[in-house]
């Protein structure tokens, strides 16, 4: 094989060490992937699925041979892993107890702003409207705009043209302003950007937007067209 | 006003300030009027800040290291396995040796058996993973493998007799199970299955040299060792494997495969239709793979089967049927509870989960002795009957008890640091929340492990979570149990 990155050869060969380094290499961004497509997600649970796909790249790193890059190949079994895992999340029993976490460093509700812990509900909540989006075009939302890939990174991971991605994306985002617009849950995330914006309370920029411009907030890189 | 679809291209365009001048104010005029245009741009808007929020989120912190100790491991099984395969390849070669001997043998007698056997020796199947013949006369001189019943849920059947757990699995034994039990079983080490519900299975070809399973009809999950030579055949599809997990479900001619580790193909006639790799699922026409019908089989997930690692026999442990318990769940494998259940586990520290009705668990843990272990009513914690009627997701019950969880532990934090009770340190806790019919807290009920709770504290959560509201369930009140671990910081 030529055109193969010395490590992945290695590691494809079988050599312990070169798996390791690819697997320190690659980590923290298999981690971001999987944790932006699960959503808010207990650390344990993040932690199975990345360990699930390194085993998974361990045992088919045999058959990638090279076609694409080996970050591409890995970032589509990543997103097949995570998909799995939702899935089978899905299908299984549901349970109804909810045991409360014992608070950690990290899950200090008491002493943290209410600002964070309000931004951590209305992120939940939006991760509940993504999840209901198609396999498809949640990929491709998730891939986009959370984790800030180009169109055509996102085209050669789920093997579809560049077109069809940004149509998947646009259509993802139409659906996603529909149920927001209708979800009570994300009700306060409205209030919260419309409180958020200088000198205004909310009745007073609801009262503007709706008399004249609408508010100066702006988010190119997840508004606007798709790279 | 007009009601109209809002433009979303559009809006999305003015609100990124990518249009002209004149774009912005047509938009800005239209705006002004539209309602549904402005809630339009509000998400937009809303849906912009929440993915930066999400894009700047702090990632979790993993442990790395646990994770390069489980993948240096799943490297020496990786080892072992192609060590293995390496073994079996010899085996196979030394075979056919043998086969051609006696099959020439046979030739020179102008034996009618000799005409059946086919051209294509062991070893090519083992050198390209063709399909395994069913018929075992091609390797006479190798002899079967012989497995084990490591699981036993309820009634499960071997050759139309009453099958019990340590059973010996032979060639040609054909698998049973009722509506209302599985079983599991072991048929050489780190490969067996396990058979869904209502299934019926036949262990055509147990041998060294490879394994075929012959479905003929519910669900088989299939973990195999890398370098085995195992065959699903599920009516007129074949699902070639090695070294993988993954499960076939056949309702009819409609077959299903999910695929949960490693590679099959898809076989049919002399055709090969697909070669999956994990994760993956595939369906014969007709067939969804999205859900199924077919009882007790989960496309989407693929069951472990039990004791696969079992090096030496590990004791037992006996369920039996407990009111209440519809199900049990032991080191990732599922069972019905409606009958007895009894299953190899290992020595040491065990968890199971125990599932009613609708689908809440409670976990049991055990210490499995190597005697063996029968689970007794005082080892299981109370699943309560209560007078729950309503239905109330466990999504719906999350979001409101999370969202006051940090009144929770401030009740916890000022009662401990007011009454310095050394026993609140020490107690778990169990909240049962009774819901009205609109969603209104009826009642509530703080108990400690240790018996009664803290009075202040009990009062302090009492009445924290009676000022709960919670979204009306459907079709009645409905109660439940919330364990409470709190702890001091």
């Amino acid at each position: 094989m030529t055109g193969l990155d010395p490590v992945v050869e290695r590691a494809r060969e079988g050599d312990e060490a070169a798996f390791n380094q690819l697997f320190r290499s690659h980590r923290d961004t298999v981690t971001r992937i999987v944790y932006r497509v699960l959503g808010p997600t207990p650390e344990a649970e993040v932690e199975d699925v990345v360990q699930d796909v390194f085993i998974h790249v361990f045992r088919s790193l045999k058959n990638f041979r090279g076609d694409a890059r080996f970050t591409t190949w890995l970032y589509r079994l990543t997103t097949n892993v995570a998909r799995m895992h939702i899935r089978k999340k899905r299908s299984r029993p549901r349970f109804a107890d909810v045991s409360i976490p014992e608070a950690t460093d990290d899950d200090d509700t008491t002493n943290r702003p209410d600002a964070a812990t309000d931004r951590g509900r209305r992120i939940e909540a939006l991760y509940a409207l993504v999840q209901e989006l198609s396999e498809k075009k949640r990929e491709v939302l998730v891939l986009h705009d959370f984790e800030g890939m180009a169109a055509k990174e996102i085209a050669e991971i789920v093997e579809a043209p560049v077109l069809t991605v940004r149509t998947r994306l646009f259509y993802a985002r139409k659906e996603l302003y529909a149920k927001i617009a209708q979800d009570p849950s994300l009700a306060p995330a409205v209030e919260h950007l419309l409180e958020s914006l200088p000198g205004q309370s909310a009745t007073e920029t609801k009262a503007k937007a709706k008399s004249a411009a609408p508010p100066p907030l702006r988010q190119r890189h997840v508004t606007g067209s798709a790279r | 006003m007009s009601e109209h679809s809002p433009k979303t291209q559009a809006l999305m365009a003015y609100d990124a300030e990518a249009l002209s001048q004149a774009g912005q104010r047509r938009i800005e005029h239209h705006l002004e009027a539209c309602e549904t245009c402005q809630r339009e741009l509000l998400a937009i808007q809303t849906y912009a800040e929440l993915a930066t929020e999400i894009r700047s989120a702090e990632l979790p912190r993993l442990d790395y290291g646990r994770m390069e100790l489980a993948l240096r491991r799943e490297a020496r099984d990786q080892a072992k396995g192609s060590k293995r395969s390496v073994a079996w390849a010899l085996l196979a070669l030394a075979a056919a040796v043998l086969l051609g001997v006696v099959g020439l043998r046979q030739r020179g007698v102008d034996s009618p058996q000799a005409s059946r056997l086919p051209e294509r020796a062991p070893e090519t199947q083992l050198a390209h993973a063709d399909t395994l013949p069913v018929d075992s006369s091609v390797a006479p001189q190798e002899q079967p493998l012989e497995g084990e019943l490591t699981a036993v849920a309820g009634v499960v059947r071997i050759a139309n007799a009453q099958a019990n757990l340590g059973d010996v699995l032979h060639e040609g034994d054909v698998l049973e199970t009722g509506v209302a039990s599985g079983l599991h079983g072991r048929l050489a080490s780190g490969t067996g299955f396990a058979l869904a519900p209502d299934s019926r299975l036949a262990l055509s070809r147990v041998r060294p040299s490879g394994i075929v399973l012959s479905l003929q009809h519910g669900a088989v999950s299939n973990a195999v060792l890398t370098g085995t030579v195992y065959q699903v055949d599920a009516g007129a599809y074949r699902v070639v494997v090695r070294g993988t997990r993954f499960s076939v479900a056949r309702d009819g001619a409609e077959v299903r495969v999910s695929l949960a580790e490693g590679t099959v193909a898809i076989e049919r006639g002399d055709a090969t239709l697909e070669v999956l790799h994990a994760p993956a699922e595939w369906a014969s026409p007709g067939a969804e793979t999205a859900a199924t019908d077919t009882p007790g089989v989960d496309s989407a997930s693929v069951e472990r089967p039990i004791g696969l690692d079992m090096e030496l026999r590990w004791p037992s442990l006996t369920l039996p049927p407990f009111p209440r318990v519809v199900a049990w769940e032991v080191e990732g494998a599922r069972f019905p509870a409606d009958a007895l259940v009894a299953l190899r586990a290992p020595e040491g520290e065990l968890t199971l989960q125990a599932f009613d009705a609708r689908g809440r668990a409670r976990e049991v843990h055990l210490e499995m002795l190597p005697e063996g272990l029968t689970l007794t009513e005082a080892m299981l914690p109370r699943i309560r009957v209560g007078t729950t009627q309503g239905e109330l997701s466990p999504e719906a019950i999350r979001t409101v008890v999370r969202s006051r969880q940090a009144a929770l532990r401030r009740c916890y934090e000022r009662v401990l640091r007011r009454q310095g009770d050394p026993s609140l340190t020490q107690a778990a806790y169990s909240l049962r929340v009774d819901v009205g019919v609109h969603g209104d807290v009826r009642g509530v009920e703080l108990t400690a492990s240790g018996g009664e709770a803290h009075p202040a504290l009990r009062d302090c959560i009492t009445h924290e979570a009676l000022g709960w509201i919670f979204p009306a369930p459907g079709g009645g009140p409905v109660s439940f149990e919330l364990p409470l671990n709190l702890s001091a910081r």
